[in-house]
């Protein structure tokens, strides 16, 4: 019943259908490199530098490994790190923003304080700072990308819990006798928390990016294999080897395509039937 | 009733002089052209009275004068910014900081609108489940279901079964009030206060549900505080009503008496616009001159001055007191 009304919510949205389509490739990816894989991307092999050919399906790099076989292990890289550091901001957004914008009050003023600041800050450069002080493991980056990217959504919760907590329903279990814990957690931020989803599903791709950025400027975690990496390890290669930079870089491309068409689709279906989702979804 | 006065004269509820104040973010313009910052609005201003076990107080005003500000105050929804409240001749204030969960099971508040009253994502099983589980009634879940049933049952929701599975939006707004006053009576509380119970309901079921209220409140010997506009249901359930201007109460009595006899022009006005309680007056109801104003920088002497028809300058000099005129009548005019 459920999964009925959620395939047909997908199918009648082009965003979500496509972005769907596409995750599914990537899990795919990511799932079966094991299988899929022509070679062991890890295996150095004398066949440097090699464009693509039947062999080499995307050609190998400087230090003869298989491109193809890289990028497919790559996604697992880039899937991990995108949805723990999104996760990881998702859910720190949704808490202090749901305790700023139900609670209030002082409350409020100091996650308030901490939303601009974190604003005014060049995410980026703290993310680049963190990593070369504590290092670049893909745990360190993980987090600290999670850690840096959570405004967006507390600022949205905030907003979700501040018209929420007016409505007759809260104030009926407040009267009720629920505490002021169980309410943000039972009602407010369950009933508003459909916009953080479709903002999260655009952090995963934010996150890849950023990743992949890290890697490109050799702060990547060097013992995993990521898009980023091979980028930086093609750039040299860029004259006499295109195919290094430009398939990685289309990995990239896709993957970020793949979530922002999903949160797109996401906001699309999930916003102007806020109110009666509940509906939606149960039919 | 009267081994009730005998056991003690503490009502159930007596209210103090509460006041509530919001403040005002936007500026505000005043009539003569001053500009206010931070405007106070007093949306509750001094309001004091009591209420005995099993006793319907109904409260009349126009829209903005505070009753729903009042209400919330009550059940303390909100804490009010001056003033106290005392349940059984114990403040609110102490009670609630001492037991949060014993004092929401002795006053409750019946919600203007029952399309909202419930989390949508929850069944009426739930909802119900939940409240009896906090409130720690009952030993199991099919202990509850059980009460729960037999409470659907006793109010006409039948069969019960068909209700627990569904969800708030699948009932009506009728189903749903009576489900929420259901709710709210298991607790057993000691004061309910309904803001509007069936103002959103169909003119069909009104009654009915008015009826509901009434009988689960006498049934447990409930005090109900019952805020309305219409003023011939009020008189209906009401013992005493209080009418309320600008924050104020202006005047209050036996529900009869005020309905019959009102004394302070305001009240006047407002029962010889309804036509069903005094047909003798209904070719000319009084009209009363503006809009009700918002109770920001409120005037010097009685607040109703700019719109009485018996105003005379002395009323605008200084403010009027709630005086006492025996028999539970209280009024707040000079004039009287
Ligand atoms: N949270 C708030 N912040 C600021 N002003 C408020 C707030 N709640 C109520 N007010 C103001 O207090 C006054 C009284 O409002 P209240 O809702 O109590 O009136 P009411 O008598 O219930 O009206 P109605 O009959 O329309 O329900 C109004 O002027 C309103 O604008
Ligand atoms: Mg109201």
């Amino acid at each position: 019943m459920r999964l009925n009304k959620t395939l047909k919510i997908i199918k009648e949205n082009t965003q979500l259908k496509v972005g769907c389509m596409m995750l599914v490739i990537l899990f795919l990816a990511a799932l079966l490199a094991p299988v899929i894989a022509p070679h062991n991307p890890n295996i150095l092999s004398d066949d440097m530098v090699v464009a693509p050919n039947m062999k080499y399906w995307l050609g190998t790099d400087g230090l003869g490994r298989d491109i193809l076989s890289m990028i497919l292990y790559g996604a697992r890289t880039s899937l991990v790190v995108g949805f723990t550091a999104a996760m990881i901001a998702g859910i720190i957004g949704t808490l202090l923003g749901g305790f700023a914008g139900y609670f209030g009050g002082r409350i409020d003023g100091v996650i308030g304080e901490m939303i601009n600041i974190f604003m005014m800050m060049p995410t980026f450069f703290l993310i680049l700072i963190v990593v070369a002080l504590f290092g670049s493991g893909l745990f360190n980056v993980m987090v600290v990308i999670g850690l840096t990217t959570w405004v967006g959504n507390a600022k949205l919760m905030r907003a979700q819990a501040m018209s929420l907590r007016q409505r007759t329903f809260i104030k009926s279990a407040e009267s009720i006798g629920e505490s002021r814990m169980a309410i943000l957690f039972k009602h407010i931020i369950p009933n508003g928390i459909f916009p953080i989803i479709a903002n999260t599903t655009m952090g995963v791709a934010g996150a890849i990016l950023t990743e992949s950025s890290l890697a490109f400027l050799g702060l990547g975690d060097p013992n995993v294999i990521s898009w980023g990496q091979i980028i930086q390890n093609g750039k040299s290669y860029l004259v006499d080897g295109w195919w290094m930079c430009v398939f990685a870089g289309l990995a990239i491309i896709f993957t970020v395509i793949t979530f922002y068409l999903i949160g797109d689709g996401l906001n699309r279906v999930l916003s102007p039937k806020l109110r009666n989702l509940g509906k939606e979804v149960r039919g | 009733m009267s081994e009730e006065k005998s056991k003690g004269k503490v009502p159930v509820l007596e209210v103090i002089d509460i006041k509530r104040h919001y403040t005002q973010r936007k500026k505000h313009l005043t009539a003569d052209g001053r500009v206010l910052k931070h405007a106070k609005i007093h949306s509750v201003d001094g309001v004091s009275f009591t209420l005995n076990a099993g006793e319907v107080l109904g409260v009349i005003g126009e829209s903005g004068c505070g009753k729903s500000t009042l209400g919330r105050l009550l059940v303390r929804l909100e804490a009010p910014t001056s003033g106290s409240i005392l349940i059984a001749g114990h403040s609110a204030e102490d009670l609630i900081r001492k037991d949060r969960l014993n004092f929401r099971r002795t006053t409750q508040m019946i919600f203007q609108n029952p399309f909202d009253t419930f989390d949508p994502r929850f069944s009426i099983e739930k909802i119900f489940i939940d409240t009896l589980k906090l409130h720690k009634i009952g030993e199991n879940n099919s202990e509850r279901r059980k009460i729960v049933i037999e409470k659907l049952e006793s109010v006409g929701l039948i069969p019960a079964e068909s209700f627990l599975d569904r969800f708030p939006h699948e009932l009506s707004g009728g189903q749903l009030q009576r489900i929420s006053i259901l709710r709210s009576m298991m607790l057993e509380p000691s004061v309910v206060v309904a803001d509007e119970p069936v103002s959103m309901l169909d003119v069909s079921i009104r009654a009915d549900i008015i009826n509901m209220l009434y009988n689960t409140a006498k049934e447990h010997n409930t005090s109900l505080v019952f805020i309305s506009h219409d003023i011939s249901t009020t008189r209906y359930i009401s013992d005493r009503i209080a009418v309320m201007y600008l924050g104020r109460i202006v005047e209050m009595g036996a529900a009869d008496e005020v309905a019959t006899n009102p004394q302070h022009p305001y009240t006047k006005a407002l029962i010889s616009n309804c036509a069903s309680i005094d047909p003798r007056s209904k070719h000319n109801p009084v009209k009363l001159p503006g809009e009700p104003p918002t109770p920001v920088d409120m005037p010097a002497g009685c607040a109703f001055a700019p719109r009485c028809p018996m105003a005379a300058p002395e009323c605008c000099k200084t403010g009027q007191e709630l005086r006492d005129f025996g028999a539970g009548r209280f009024i707040r005019c000079m004039k009287v």
